[in-house]
């Protein structure tokens, strides 16, 4: 043994400490604290106007008496399941690796070095539980205020419980993130805690009993309401979770610390660069998801059929029939075979996306509107799912410029069994609210009215978004804007994407309108109206898909020759 | 060649790594004595780094163990024993190599290192760039950095990946003579390389094929020209 493994933890503590405060000296030289103090600033506003935006949703009034005791009775079970999801969250994270992301060279030299690892990552993974407390502290305070305006009773009171239940909720989740990775449970282990986590929530919600942990802590949450010790059961398990993970965090793969620190920075980058289409492809090598070796069938010129007429010595050379086969042929089927090699993994999250929409049109239908916005992420979510065809060639431009046809034919072609399976995705949600809506006939012919135009636009968002690629910080005419312009095209050009795939859910919003505050029209004439306008955006997606590129190429054109001077 | 010590310093039995359906590495059954010098060679996605990097730790086998010198890899004790130089190295942005160079030897409880570090500074014409950041050098000088950071620290075990990537004439030829001083030391050295003329001066050939090892003997015979080239 080296003298180094004698030495005690302290020392080891110690030198730790050392690296950090010479790379903490080093990038405090390098901050700039007028780019500091704009962060703080930027933070302010976007913090602040979201806090107005929910204050105004949630609004002011009281609650009545019967309204209390619905939120007495099922409180609890609700702010469970929420509880549940962030472990959820937690359970993945540490499936993957998480919760911590290392430097690359923290793992290269620190890691691989004769030092105890538990000594080495406690203090990231507490610093990491510390600032996920003082944010998640911040939010849960705010909602506690939030619900005071609601449900009465003293502000302070509220915001201290709402503050102590997220932080608890989020430690227990990194707790479970540290203790799953640090004891490198395996894939089917994650899967089961995690159905196992949402199944008991689920369960008390429906029996309207608490026993999950997570249930109890949702006691906490409502005490100013109703006060019953069994509350503090859920706090202990929560912070027994975070402790526990601490003490276990030592035992993470390097192999998931080194594909963490090589991916989840570039995530990051991506994010703040409002980059979703590269955001989507880390995150699946983030969760080692590829695609499949071999499809789930096989079609093209390697198909079964035309293999048995090889065999069969009907075709002696079996390679595609060249010229014969037009452009939109192979697009159809080179969409296909990108879309048959999906991963199991990637079509279960499709489902649960689906699962999703059907749930918070059920919403909708009942009322609570703002569900809107939760369909039209899941819709565009799924469609950047679907687009994968899409995506791999707008990726590849020289592939594409190769291929005899505009871009924007192409990108249309491609998308269209992106379609077929959008549609059959859709037709899941639907049958969900459908079923969940006890198979009402008005539900059933809004949801054949909403089928078609839910699933253009989610697949046009996303196809929007794709074709778009990351939108630039800075363009030639924003010289001649000011620049609180210039960064709101920035927001328009990033938010449009999602809007467009959320206007797909208009036919259900305008029946759902109906049907609770009655109407001159039926909801299916409503849901009808909605379906049109929002076809008449599908039409207009599609003509910016076919002449982007030739407007693209025209400006540039423009711009280069009014730049060289030269004539057309 | 260097005498080779009985004692196996490195062991694999039934050492394998897939990534789902996808076969990295098949199962691996090797001991290399104390002292031994290996050559690890195959053609691009034969699994050498996938070997090298089961041996240092930085995956996790599917299958099977290692074992350096007796002891687990990736444990406390193995990576005492093992210095490993990458084919791509990876540096802290803000450290200078001289911050770098000390930090590597706290970490490892190296002892009297500052004369060692000069040396090696001055081999690889380091001595000039001690204070600089070596995020900002250029390839060649980062890899010279790494490899000053993989021989300043004690060590039994040198793994070394594609050992020449980056590195000019001269860098090549120093790095060769500090890998013999490294073996004349007694160290154990196994070294991935597609270059079979480094190859033929080491007492020991594995070449790999597909993830699978199909040659394993002294080099400069025909059958590993075959599996190379």
């Amino acid at each position: 043994m080296t003298s180094l493994m004698r030495r005690s933890s302290s020392a080891q503590r110690e030198l730790l400490l050392d690296l950090r405060r010479t790379r903490r000296r080093r990038r405090l030289g390098d901050l700039d604290i007028v780019v500091s103090i704009y962060r703080v600033y930027l933070t302010a506003i976007l913090g602040g106007g979201a806090a107005w935006v929910l204050a105004t949703v949630v609004g002011g009034h009281h609650e009545t008496s019967d309204g209390l005791q619905s939120v007495i009775a099922h409180g609890p079970e609700i702010v469970g399941l929420v509880i549940a999801s962030i472990v959820v969250i937690g359970l993945r994270s540490g499936g993957r690796g998480g919760p911590l992301v290392l430097d690359a060279a923290d793992v290269r030299h620190v890691l691989l070095a004769p030092i105890d690892r538990t000594v080495v990552l406690r203090g990231p993974a507490l610093r990491q539980v510390r600032y996920a407390a003082l944010v998640s502290g911040i939010v849960g305070g705010f909602a506690g205020v939030l619900a005071s305006r609601r449900l009465g009773g003293g502000w302070p009171t509220w915001a201290l419980l709402g503050a102590l239940v997220t932080v608890v909720a989020v430690a227990a989740s990194l707790g479970c993130a540290m203790v799953v990775s640090g004891r490198q449970w395996r894939k089917g282990a994650v899967r089961l805690a995690i159905v196992g986590v949402l199944s008991w929530s689920l369960a008390d919600l429906e029996l309207g009993r608490a026993t999950s942990p997570m249930t109890l802590l949702g006691e906490v949450a409502l005490w100013p309401l109703r006060f019953s010790w069994i509350g503090l059961v859920g706090i202990a398990v929560g912070v027994g979770l975070a402790i526990a993970g601490l003490q276990v965090v030592g035992g993470t793969s390097l192999e998931s610390s080194v594909r963490r620190a090589g991916l989840a920075g570039q995530v990051r980058f991506a994010v703040t660069t409002r980059d979703f289409r590269t955001v989507v492809l880390l995150r699946r090598q983030l969760a080692q998801e590829h695609e499949r070796q071999r499809p789930w069938f096989v079609i093209g010129w390697r198909s079964s059929r035309v293999a048995k007429q090889e065999a069969q010595g009907l075709r002696s050379w079996n390679v595609p029939q060249g010229g014969k086969r037009s452009l939109v042929d192979a697009l159809w089927r080179r969409g296909w075979q990108g879309l048959l090699r999906y991963p199991v993994v990637r079509l279960a999250r499709v489902v649960l996306l689906s699962l999703i929409v059907g749930l918070s049109f059920y919403g909708v239908w009942h009322g609570i509107t703002a569900l809107l916005f939760v369909v039209g992420m899941a819709q565009f979510l799924i469609g950047l799912e679907l687009s994968e065809p899409l995506a791999q060639t707008v990726d590849r431009q020289a592939l594409q410029d190769l291929m005899p046809s505009s871009a924007g034919r192409i990108h249309l072609v491609i998308l269209l069994p992106s379609l077929c399976l959008m549609v059959l995705v859709d037709l899941v949600a639907l049958m969900t609210t459908f079923v969940l809506g006890g198979e009402q006939s008005t539900l059933l012919s809004v949801g054949l009215v909403t089928l078609f135009p839910l699933a253009l636009t989610g697949l046009s968002g996303a196809a929007m978004s794709t074709i778009s690629g990351v939108p630039p910080a800075f363009r030639e005419s924003d010289l001649f804007l000011p620049p609180e312009i210039a960064s709101l095209r920035l927001y328009l050009r990033t938010l449009t994407p999602p809007a467009v795939s959320t206007l797909g859910a208009m036919p259900v919003v305008f029946s759902a309108e109906i049907v609770n505050h009655g109407g001159t029209t039926s909801a299916t004439a409503a849901a009808f109206a909605g379906g049109v306008v929002t076809l008449v955006i599908v039409v207009g997606v599609v003509v910016w898909v076919l002449v982007r590129d030739s407007v693209r190429r025209a400006y540039a054109g423009m711009t280069e020759r009014s730049r060289t001077g030269v004539k057309s | 060649m260097s005498s080779v010590g009985e004692q196996s310093m490195l062991e694999t039995v039934g050492l394998e790594k897939s990534y789902d359906d996808l076969a990295a590495l098949e199962p691996l059954t090797i001991s290399i004595p104390q002292g031994q010098r290996v050559a690890l060679v195959g053609r691009n996605g034969s699994g050498k780094t996938t070997f090298i990097k089961l041996v240092v730790g930085l995956l996790d086998p599917t299958g099977g163990s290692v074992r350096i010198a007796g002891e687990a890899a990736g444990s406390l004790a193995a990576r005492s024993l093992v210095s490993y130089i990458s084919d791509e190295p990876v540096l802290y942005d803000d450290l200078s190599l001289a911050e770098h160079i000390e930090l590597i030897c706290r970490l490892h409880g190296a002892q009297d290192w500052e004369d060692r570090a000069i040396y090696l500074l001055d081999r690889l014409e380091l001595s000039s760039r001690i204070d600089r950041l070596p995020s900002r050098f250029s390839r060649g000088l980062r890899q010279k950095t790494a490899i000053v950071l993989g021989l300043i620290r004690p060590f039994s075990v040198l793994i070394v990946d594609e050992p020449f990537v980056g590195l000019d004439p001269l860098g090549r030829e120093v790095f060769v003579d500090l890998l013999g001083q490294a073996a004349n030391g007694g160290s154990t050295l196994v070294i991935a390389t597609h270059q079979l003329e480094f190859a033929a001066s080491v007492d020991r050939c594995l070449a790999l094929r597909d993830g699978a090892l199909v040659f394993d003997g002294p080099p400069g015979q025909a059958e590993l020209s075959d599996v190379v080239q």
